[in-house]
């Protein structure tokens, strides 16, 4: 995901436009929040208009769909607000109308925006992956139970989570009056929307409803307080570890110097297998796939490498 | 398997290069106004906050986890570097 530092942004701001590339049905209206330079893969708030009708399709991308308002009929089901969908790529999502309209979070994953009609999964298509969940509905609050964890008041919902890269995407409320006196950082991009209300962050200030953050990784964020209470739709890329600290001057080179010196510190047999073995990591869970200290700094470490870059941030390549 | 399905993704049309690059374009535009607002306008205020959150970590304390804190010592905050002071970057 290389995707611009874009904290905050408030889509309450901007107008939606239409989005009339060729294949996308009339009345489909998006505000960008991001968008990745190279690839396409965005996040956007969408407005079906009442009347939208869009025919079984698939796509080349991951496609994550998480309803804010309104409703959508896809298949003989309704989805009203907390409707969550992630669809792999491949997967055929059955023909989808709204009479009422719609207003929704819309992700593609791995490209820019696109429907090809098929009502039939492309070969080699991971159907077991689909996820359709109720979450307003369907799903209890969960105390995270990350280690170091985030203050009482701050609760979960997980709605995906990638066996392979713990990316995980989660709805997340933080309850009137939460306040977190730290500063956290994470190994992983972060993104976040504000389905509802209002919380305060050192760096950035108030962000209210409507509000966004695409971040990187091992940008500082926190203290944190929020008067009356948020309900948030959140991501990671990877495993959110949370890094807390209480340094509000430190930069992201030396938030990764720490995050590398505490997991030589703390997993010290892991990083001697890691950087003694010249070869490629065979995992025998996912033999076809070679994670090398390469490809692994790729995943996790590519997009905030090539922000220190652009931005002329001085840094080592040891 | 699916990384299959990406890869089998005909190129952009022109129509398609052109809104990806649209986009990009007011995004940067988007992003040069965040980070000047970030890191410039709003610098004298976070500095206020930051002393303010130094003042609540030595007596109030730090949340090292959950609601576990620590009271931190004067000779423990951190000075700041002569640098300029960046949140978005």
């Amino acid at each position: 995901m290389a995707r611009k530092h874009i904290e905050p942004f408030v889509d309450r701001d901007v107008e939606f436009k239409r989005l009339g590339m060729k294949g996308i049905p009339s009345g489909y209206n998006y505000k960008m929040l991001s968008i990745d330079e190279d690839s396409g893969a965005c996040t956007m708030t969408v407005q079906w208009d009442s009347g939208y009708r869009q025919p079984p399709s698939v796509s080349y991308s991951d496609l994550e769909i998480f309803i804010m308002d309104g409703e959508m009929k896809v298949g003989d089901t309704i989805w009203r607000k907390g409707g969550y969908f992630f669809v792999p790529r491949g997967v055929s999502l059955p023909a989808f109308s709204t009479d009422k309209g719609c207003f929704a979070l819309v992700m593609y994953n791995d490209t820019e925006p696109h429907i090809v009609e098929s009502d039939a999964d492309m070969d080699g298509a991971d159907r077991g992956g689909l996820v359709q969940l109720a979450t307003y509905d369907e799903m209890p609050w969960q105390v995270p139970t990350l280690f170091p964890q985030t203050a009482t008041g701050c609760l979960l919902k997980l709605l995906r989570f990638d066996e392979k890269t713990h990316a995980m995407t989660f709805l997340y409320t933080m309850t009137p009056g939460f306040q977190q006196d730290n500063i956290s950082y994470h190994d992983c991009a972060e993104e976040a929307y504000h389905v509802w209300g209002t919380s305060w962050m050192m760096q950035f200030g108030d962000l209210p409803t409507g509000g966004y953050f695409w971040r990187p990784a091992y940008v500082n964020h926190g203290a944190f307080y929020s008067e009356h209470g948020i309900l948030g739709f959140g991501r990671t890329d990877g495993e959110l570890h949370n890094h807390f600290h209480w340094n509000p001057y430190s930069n992201p080179e030396e938030n990764a110097d720490r995050a590398a010196a505490r997991l030589i510190r703390q997993k010290p047999e892991l990083n001697k297998w890691m950087f003694t073995h010249d070869h490629n990591h065979i995992d025998f869970e996912h033999p076809d796939e070679q994670y090398s200290a390469d490809s692994e700094s790729d995943r996790i470490h590519s997009h905030i490498h090539e922000h220190m870059h652009k931005h002329g941030i001085e840094h080592s390549h040891d | 398997m699916s990384k299959k399905i990406l890869k089998q993704k005909p190129a952009r049309t022109e129509e398609v290069e052109k809104w990806v690059a649209d986009e990009v374009s007011e995004q940067r535009e988007r992003y040069e106004s965040i980070a000047h607002e970030m890191n410039v306008e709003i610098e004298p205020q976070r500095e206020q906050w930051y002393r303010e959150f130094e003042q609540r970590i030595q007596t109030t304390g730090f949340n090292w986890h959950a609601d576990n804190k620590k009271i931190i010592k004067p000779e423990e905050i951190y000075p700041k570097p002569d640098r300029e002071n960046k949140v978005v970057y």
